[in-house]
């Protein structure tokens, strides 16, 4: 117990130190761009506390969570088919790293034009920001299956959706996790910078907004709900990841981070 | 594996924390820097409507009021930091931005008016509502129930569309007005992703030709008339602190526009080599009525607009944006 309150307390004293020097040392501070805190927390609790929540953030957390959705279900999908051809895999490998390796937000303008400029381009580039870190991830996770294992399940003549979903995913589980963290950062960077293109509405656009007409202290708000989005988003992540792996005796324990990778 | 140590994590922190009090000890550098040498003016412009003043420069007009005014060109976007860094001496705004600046109390004014909102010599603002072929928008109120395309949401386009709608016995919160870039209206329009959209040259010309139809003009024209459009700024110390300066650079705009009044086509080759047109579209580039001074009363509409539909909270003292 004494434990845990010590580790507490020292992921806390940071945080804790940093919000009372910035309280302390905007206090009185003029200037147009760094606004004193307390006025950025009179804003936030104007706006998100929760005039603007049923707008601009349901908008932008439906945008996520259907990408999110859409882009992790096809890739652990596409994950396994290419997991277990690894011929086919070893002729993609070019083109996925290309893919992968494109920063999926100049993809906008195309997704635009294709898609127009409504909820559904949004939620296509979200998907498809989404479906890199955890398809790479699946098909190595599965690629690395014990061949003994691979050779039982043969044995056994398991149908191959059984075999996908209850070998394969399985115990690629540890691997296509790290994935899914990395997609869920992912997302919510693509997320924002889907609402800095000609959107009407979302976090992204409001923070946008807010720059454009000088109110500099909704545009601090903004980041703050944002960086509090994200936080939580992890945390929840990491809860999923615990809950999956339960059952693994190798699983990872203590840090509850990822490296968010750029998108 | 196990936990990092508690050490670990402490020194870890540590340097985040250190990095994060630099990164904050960067910010709020106020102090003018300015790059010119000493007399010099630096003034950051952006729009086409700063071409009078450009030409003025080339002719010499503001050399002979004894101003040596350096132009670098500016984002639309960054009207205003380069301003309050102090990176430039002097920068342009619109005549509703500086109401919206005002309303946060960014301390800019205006020392120049350049252009209003209404048509110039050239006969056209150079921006219009544009709907398709074969559209039954026929009058602003039958804008209503229908979504409209603006570059900009919370600006003259879309408080110059809902005002053309009320003022037509229309209810303007019937009209949908979502942002879209310019260059993405055509596709818009065409997939009935919108009904009607905003446009500026060259984008309205190159509609137009495509087939598009201006059932009734521009809106923002009808709207904002003589309210000034670009205006040439400067923070209010810097005003405040060389009124003479700010007298010499309003006589030498006002002089400035005479010239373009007399020849617009003198401001051609300007287009060309400020504004990196190609000749064609410079030659096509319309140009609003140009007008130096900013009378107290042309604040009036803007005031009242950007008041109903929540540009400002409350209507802007008139002495707050313009130099004395």
């Amino acid at each position: 117990m004494r434990r845990r309150l010590t580790a507490a307390a020292v992921e806390a004293w940071l945080p804790v130190a940093l919000v009372a020097t910035w309280w302390f040392a905007s206090a009185s501070s003029t200037s147009i761009y760094f606004p004193p805190l307390r006025t950025i927390l009179e804003r936030f609790q104007d706006l998100w506390l929760f005039e603007r929540v049923p707008t601009d953030v349901a908008f932008s957390l439906t945008n996520l969570g259907l990408g999110l959705g859409a882009g992790l279900v096809a890739a652990l999908a596409a994950g396994v088919v290419f997991g277990l051809t690894p011929r086919i895999h070893t002729a993609m490998t070019p083109v996925f790293e290309f893919m992968r390796a494109t920063p999926i937000v100049a993809l906008l303008p195309l997704i635009v034009a294709m898609f127009g400029l409504g909820v559904t381009s949004k939620v296509v580039i979200i998907a498809l920001g989404a479906f890199w870190p955890t398809f790479l991830n699946t098909v190595d996770g599965v690629r690395a299956v014990d061949p003994l294992v691979r050779d039982v399940a043969r044995t056994y003549r398991l149908r191959p959706v059984t075999s996908a979903t209850r070998v394969m995913l399985p115990n690629a589980a540890p691997q296509i996790m790290v994935g899914v963290r990395t997609s869920v950062s992912v997302a919510v960077v693509i997320m924002v910078g889907s609402e800095l293109f000609g959107s009407s509405e979302g976090i992204g656009y409001f923070i946008l907004q807010s720059q454009r007409s000088y109110a500099i202290a909704d545009m601090w708000a903004g980041l703050i709900l944002l960086g509090l989005l994200g936080y939580a988003l992890n945390l929840l992540s990491a809860g999923v990841e615990r809950l999956v792996l339960s059952w693994h005796e190798g699983r990872r324990t203590g840090s509850t981070t990822v490296a968010a990778a750029g998108a | 594996m196990t936990r990092p140590s508690v050490a670990r994590k402490f020194f870890g922190a540590l340097g985040a924390g250190a990095l994060v009090l630099a990164l904050a000890a960067c910010g709020g550098g106020e102090d003018s820097d300015s790059a010119a040498t000493e007399g010099q003016l630096t003034w950051s412009y952006a729009l086409p409507d700063s071409a009078p003043v450009l030409l003025g420069i080339e002719e010499g007009i503001f050399e002979k009021h004894g101003i040596d005014l350096v132009a670098e060109e500016a984002a639309a976007t960054d009207l205003v930091g380069a301003l309050i860094s102090g990176k430039v001496d002097l920068s342009v705004n619109t005549g509703p931005g500086m109401a919206v600046a005002a309303g946060q109390n960014v301390p800019v004014v205006a020392v120049s008016g350049v252009t209003t909102f209404e048509e110039g010599a050239t006969g056209s603002t150079g921006s219009a509502l544009v709907v398709p072929a074969g559209s039954d928008i026929k009058a602003p109120k039958d804008l209503e129930g229908r979504k409209v395309g603006v570059n900009l949401l919370k600006s003259a386009s879309e408080f110059g569309v809902r005002q053309v709608v009320a003022d037509d016995g229309g209810d303007d919160a019937l009209v949908e007005i979502v942002e879209v870039p310019f260059p993405a209206v055509a596709d818009a329009l065409a997939s009935g992703d919108i009904d009607a959209a905003l446009v500026a040259d060259p984008f309205m010309t190159q509609l137009i030709d495509g087939g598009a139809e201006v059932p009734f003009g521009d809106p923002i024209e009808t709207v904002f008339a003589d309210s000034p459009r670009l205006v040439m700024t400067s923070t209010r110390e810097w005003a405040d602190a060389n009124p003479d300066t700010v007298d010499a650079l309003r006589d030498a705009v006002a002089e400035s526009i005479e010239l373009a009044d007399e020849d617009p086509s003198k401001l051609i080759p300007i287009y060309e080599k400020y504004f990196k047109m190609k000749p064609e579209v410079a030659e096509a580039t319309q140009i609003n009525k140009l007008e130096a001074g900013i009378s107290p009363a042309s604040f009036a509409t803007i005031n009242d607009v950007l008041v109903r539909y929540d540009g400002i909270a409350e209507p802007i003292d008139v002495e707050q944006v313009v130099a004395k």
